[in-house]
């Protein structure tokens, strides 16, 4: 096991991916510490102090129609982006494992029906699918995460469906049914370690996708409810003060759009490091 | 190749099935019944009001049943009545807003084509180059950027600073009076800023997509033998890479339906253009669902269709396809 030593070196060499990782990293730093970086309570209102331009006594990206701290609000909704992502791409991830091993391992009729099923659930527009949800369940943090979550495995699905196919009659696999290992040890112990690469890749594009879902999601007012914020509800409050304050658009779709941006980053980085027969196809 | 685009249409019918019983499952499933919204907030409705309610729309019958029933009626075209106050058939609610999203997603669909085209084909030529890293860049910045808050800047920009494009709805007041040449005007400043940005995610992947597919090809042995023939490097690129390119992009088209269909609500909805998403969003916070229904059965048949046609564009195309497919 070198690969993580080697990943590391490609790591290095790829200056991109790195700067993704710094800004990963410094968001986690962020919404961990964010009871010691915000300046101000996220929920204190002052009246005295409503909609000031950026700089304003102390307030950095100014303040809201409430007199709120913008970047307070914005150092607390990072932990909704952060735990959105990650609990909406861990379900993802482990149906789509669960899934595409079936598939790929048992071929025939069970993998026919679940790829039907993937193709299926690709039809819908997934904003689509996932405001029928959102009509029918109340609206809250945990029930955007699971909706997310059941709406995008299908990716993942196809990628370990695909290498398994590619590895199940490989001579390594036959030795250890030989030896009388049970179907869900071969899986978990011999196939799946080997299919990882893809998998840790498209997960880690999935926390951008996700990211960006859920803060469409509460800028159409549909996901985060108030008082709580994340930076797609801090957006939506702002839209109806284009006019006289941008500073209440403009920071927290900024920091979507970093936070975003090094996910992909990252994740296209992992995909040249993890898979060396790519080279030249991310960027170079 | 009419048979092959019979049995690509008789292959639809399985997979309508598969959207309808979706739907269906997605919204039954569901805790809570379409009507309690409906009632809950009103506290003027009575329990025998809403058992009316539900006998009215079917809901006190066995699951499939109401299956059976929604489809059947669905393949008639019949939707059903919005729960909206207005009560109007489901379907003239959908086929109204209907042209606007479609119209607008050809036109972001063209302009995709006809940017990611040479942007990918520039970048992949001289791949490594200054245009290739800038345009990687760029690309990069433009998948992650959020559609909303690129409309409202942009709304910021040209609506308020600049004051060269309208900020919202479909037409100026007074629409019904201007010339032709007027209403054609008047629609495209109001559709520009949405279709634009719309466009710039599907142009970001696209190109990039390109980008590593005419890599793909340029290393391949037809190209080699091409210059090997004295053929300049223009008609190498042009002609003999770029058709082998061009294929697998109509898959892409195809593909990218749903991303365009679904960023139709975030864009209706932030521009106040009165398209099919603008509708859906409409009715999911008011909790139309037969209107929430009928259009995720309608947003999925748009994918489907723009399976279907990128499937026969493939056909068309690349005659290996065709003569592969089914056999």
């Amino acid at each position: 096991m070198d690969w993580p030593r080697n990943a590391l070196k490609g790591m290095w060499a790829n200056k991109l991916a790195t700067a993704g990782a710094m800004v990963v990293l410094l968001m986690f730093a962020v919404s961990w510490l964010a009871p010691v970086i915000a300046t101000h309570g996220p929920d204190d209102v002052d009246v005295a102090m409503r909609l000031k331009p950026p700089g304003t006594e102390g307030h950095i990206f100014g303040t809201d129609r409430l007199g709120r701290d913008v970047f307070s609000r914005m150092v607390w909704g990072s932990r909704v982006s952060l735990k959105v992502g990650f609990v909406a791409v861990g379900i993802a991830t482990l149906i789509g494992v669960i899934l595409g091993a079936i598939a790929g391992f048992y071929g025939g009729i069970l993998d026919a029906i679940i790829m039907r099923f993937c193709d299926l659930m690709l039809c819908f527009p997934t904003i689509f699918l996932i405001l029928a949800v959102i009509t029918l369940l109340e609206p809250s943090i945990w029930n955007v995460m699971l909706v997310i979550g059941l709406t995008g495995w299908m990716g993942v699905t196809r990628l370990v469906r695909a290498e398994l196919l590619s590895l199940r009659g490989r001579d390594f696999v036959l030795a250890s049914k030989a030896m009388g290992a049970s179907d869900l040890r071969v899986i978990s112990t011999h196939l799946l370690p080997n299919a990882m690469g893809p998998v840790i890749v498209s997960a880690t594009l999935g926390v951008a996708g996700a990211i960006l879902t859920e803060s469409a999601l509460s800028f159409l007012g549909l996901g985060v409810q108030a008082p709580m914020s994340s930076w797609g509800s801090i957006l939506s409050n702002g839209k109806n003060f284009i006019q006289t304050a941008w500073w209440l658009t403009f920071y927290p779709g900024l920091a979507i759009l970093v936070t975003v941006l090094s996910y992909n980053l990252l994740g296209e980085g992992l995909r040249e490091i993890l898979n060396p027969h790519r080279k030249g196809r991310g960027f170079d | 190749m009419l048979r092959y685009t019979l049995i690509r249409l008789a292959m639809m019918v399985p997979a309508f099935i598969g959207i309808t019983l979706v739907c269906f499952v997605v919204l039954h499933l569901s805790p809570g019944d379409p009507t309690s919204k409906l009632t809950d907030l009103n506290p003027k409705a009575s329990p025998t009001y809403r058992q009316r309610l539900k006998e009215i729309y079917g809901l006190d019958k066995p699951l499939h049943v109401q299956y059976v029933n929604w489809v059947s009626s669905l393949v008639r075209l019949d939707l059903g009545r919005s729960f909206a106050l207005d009560r109007r058939p489901v379907l003239d609610k959908i086929t109204e807003r209907l042209p606007v999203t479609l119209a607008m997603n050809l036109v972001s669909m063209a302009i995709i084509l006809m940017v990611s085209l040479p942007l990918g084909l520039f970048a992949a030529v001289r791949a490594g180059g200054a245009f290739d890293k800038t345009t990687t860049v760029i690309v990069f910045v433009c998948f992650a950027a959020p559609s909303f808050w690129l409309a409202l800047l942009a709304m910021q920009l040209f609506g308020i600073k600049l004051q060269w494009l309208p900020i919202s709805g479909l037409t100026s007041l007074g629409f019904e009076n201007f010339t032709a040449w007027g209403k054609f005007k008047d629609l495209a400043s109001h559709l520009a800023l949405p279709i634009l940005i719309s466009s710039l995610t599907s142009l970001a992947s696209i190109s990039r997509y390109l980008r590593s597919n005419m890599i793909d090809i340029i290393r391949q042995d037809f190209l080699t033998t091409a210059r090997a023939k004295g053929l300049p490097e223009r008609v190498v690129i042009w002609k003999h890479a770029l058709r082998n390119a061009l294929i697998p992009v109509i898959t892409i088209l195809g593909l990218s339906v749903p991303g365009l269909v679904a960023g139709s609500v975030i864009m209706e909805t932030t521009f106040a253009i009165p398209g099919l998403g603008l509708l859906f969003y409409e009715a999911a916070v008011q909790y139309d669902y037969p209107v929430v229904m009928g259009a995720l059965v309608m947003g999925a048949v748009l994918t489907l269709l723009g399976n279907l046609l990128a499937d026969i564009g493939y056909a068309i195309a690349d005659p290996r396809i065709r003569d592969q497919a089914f056999k």
